[in-house]
């Protein structure tokens, strides 16, 4: 439990890293790209589809997070009205649920990874699985956070519980 | 019904009451279908990355940054300074202010929970300050973020023109008419609740305090001209504009503020991607369930039976309401769309129904279920600024839920409502 607490941590801070350094490209290149249109009348070929594989990237990667933070949106109206002992096991449920689909998208994005091998894209002539990668690395993801917090037994906030203040 | 329908519709419901979430409950339905099935799994990596791969989608992160840029670089308050200087001496005026600041930032961001968090977290206290009712300011701080969707640019327009393939720029128009009618709407309550409970009105500012906030506010004042001026003058497409708002922000906040630094820039990003992957991910979830939905042609199948059951056009759009306001109380507005917008698409084309005119009945949907109760973002935002429970400020929104099916009445019915703009602009 302790390893796989650990390994979750390094992989949460990860790709966090990598969100943050991929947006900045994204803002980047696609800031260059208006103003190189504008000021010097230059169009760039390659802008889009770098900025989209990115966004691809941020997406996959922060969704996971998701999983470990539980800022992922769901009905909890039924589920917070149960008594604690059967609300732990319906959470435990949803993490296993989690856990196994993260798993099968995982397969799924390895087959996807792997048939589409040696494809280049159209503008930048990058070889597509590094695209593709994107489905494994969240599924795996997925997988490992939704383990993480069924073995710690994890119940998210629910939201109606928030008055925190400010 | 097939053996795959049902997993689709029961067994989708199922997961969704019992708590999963939404993009969760769209990924595992998908995937007991692919096995139930026998099709090739790949199809749910690929549907996955496919659902991310939309030029016009790359808007939502940079829109949700720009406002998260301008809120922390000290945008928001020369906002709410100007709004301030301008209409605090009407009976009311604090309440003026955050409806005035709240569609002055709806013109940069974009998106409802951004707003009332912009602009709940200053007006909340000093409407309470100034002898408000928590609940009431609350309540409006968090309708006011609904003008967010409506105002353009509108991260609710951008996901719908995607799934409905019609001209985003188009539907960021159609969403003023019905903006500007609940802004004066709101008004309008927040005179008539300060005139029933006496709250002293504010001296009229000065013009030396008038020019202050103007020249203060100059920079956060231009964001909008920017962003909307760029769109709409062809200079660059909604996303691209959204890079612009936040380039512009961070420009702003960085050396003319100097509120922002390289320190605080990844908590923004984070904070920003966090909601857009929320949303994100519903959309690339729904890419494989909505595959199947439609190799089943259960979209295809439900509209035929309701346009057969339904035959007046203006009784479909009333269904289509209820039905939106019913499910947007109980579910994400925005996985409701994705996951339902074919069938709303197919319901329209039947009845030959405007898709701008449409697209604006949806948006102005979306927009209420932001603040309707039980779920809502914006109510999130605001319980979590002012700390009051659920049930005290679903009390306090009831006349400005009111206000706001009043407004979807006339943007559904009266379609001239929220077509004149794109119409005069598009001629």
């Amino acid at each position: 439990m302790r390893a796989l607490v650990r390994l979750n941590t390094i992989a949460a801070w990860v790709a966090r890293t990598l969100v943050v350094a991929m947006v900045l490209v994204m803002l980047g290149v696609l800031a260059a790209q208006v103003l190189l249109r504008y000021v010097f009348n230059i169009s760039l070929s390659w802008s889009e589809e770098l900025a989209l594989g990115l966004f691809t990237w941020t997406v996959l990667l922060m969704a996971p997070l998701g999983v470990k933070e539980g800022f992922h949106v769901r009905m909890s109206l039924a589920i917070q009205r149960l008594p604690p002992g059967a609300r732990l096991r319906a959470e435990q449920a949803i993490h296993l649920a989690t856990a196994a689909v993260g798993g099968f998208l995982a397969w799924s994005g390895w087959r996807y990874f792997a048939d589409t091998r040696g494809t280049t894209s159209a503008a930048i002539g990058y070889p597509l699985e590094l695209l593709h990668a994107s489905g494994l690395v969240c599924g795996i993801l997925i997988a490992l956070f939704a383990l993480e917090a069924l073995l710690e037994g994890r119940i998210p906030k629910d939201e109606t519980e928030d008055d925190s203040g400010v | 019904m097939s053996e795959t329908a049902w997993i689709l519709s029961l067994g989708f419901a199922v997961l969704l009451v019992a708590g999963v979430p939404f993009a969760i409950a769209l990924l595992l339905t998908a995937a007991a279908v692919l096995l139930v099935a026998d099709i090739e799994p790949v199809l749910l990596a690929q549907t996955l990355i496919g659902g991310t791969q939309s030029f016009s989608l790359l808007a939502i992160p940079f829109f949700m940054l720009a406002g998260e840029i301008m809120s922390a670089g000290g945008m928001s308050q020369k906002l709410i300074n100007v709004a301030d200087v301008l209409v605090r001496h009407l009976r009311g005026g604090m309440g003026h202010v955050t409806v005035v600041s709240a569609c002055i930032f709806a013109a940069i961001s974009g998106s409802a929970p951004a707003t009332t968090a912009a602009i709940g977290t200053i007006m909340i206290p000093a409407m309470i300050a100034k002898g408000y009712g928590k609940g009431f300011a609350t309540a409006l701080a968090v309708s006011a973020g609904v003008l967010g969707p409506l105002i353009p640019p509108s991260i609710a327009a951008v996901i719908w023109g995607v799934i409905a393939e019609q001209s985003i720029a188009r539907l960021f128009m159609a969403g003023v008419g019905p903006g500007l009618l609940l802004a004066a709407g709101l008004m309008a309550l927040t005179f008539l609740h300060a005139r029933k409970h006496e709250i002293p009105r504010q001296p009229r500012a000065s013009f030396r305090e008038v020019g202050t906030a103007l020249r203060e506010g100059v920079w956060a004042l231009a964001t909008p001209l920017v962003v909307l001026g760029g769109i709409y003058g062809g200079a660059f497409t909604p996303t691209e504009a959204a890079i612009v708002a936040c380039v512009y922000s961070l420009l702003v906040g960085t050396f003319i503020e100097r509120k922002i630094n390289f320190g605080n820039l990844p908590d923004l990003i984070v904070r920003a991607m966090r909601i857009t992957a929320m949303v994100m991910f519903i959309i690339a979830a729904s890419g494989g369930f909505g595959w199947l939905v439609a190799q089943e042609q259960l979209a295809l199948k439900l509209a035929s039976w309701l346009s057969a059951s339904i035959t007046q056009g203006w009784v479909m759009l009333l269904v289509v309401n209820l039905f939106l306001f019913v499910i947007c109380s109980v579910m994400d507005e925005i996985a409701v769309v994705v996951i339902l917008g074919p069938l709303f698409i197919a319901l329209a084309n039947k009845f030959g129904i405007d898709p701008i005119h449409f697209g604006a009945i949806i948006v102005t949907n979306v927009a209420i279920g932001m603040a309707a109760p039980p779920i809502g973002y914006c109510l999130f935002v605001g319980m979590a600024i002012s700390g009051l429970s659920l049930t005290a400020v679903s009390r306090a929104i009831w006349p400005m839920v009111l206000l706001m099916l009043g407004v979807l009445m006339l943007t559904t019915y009266v379609p001239a409502f929220s077509l004149w703009l794109p119409g005069l602009m598009y001629h």
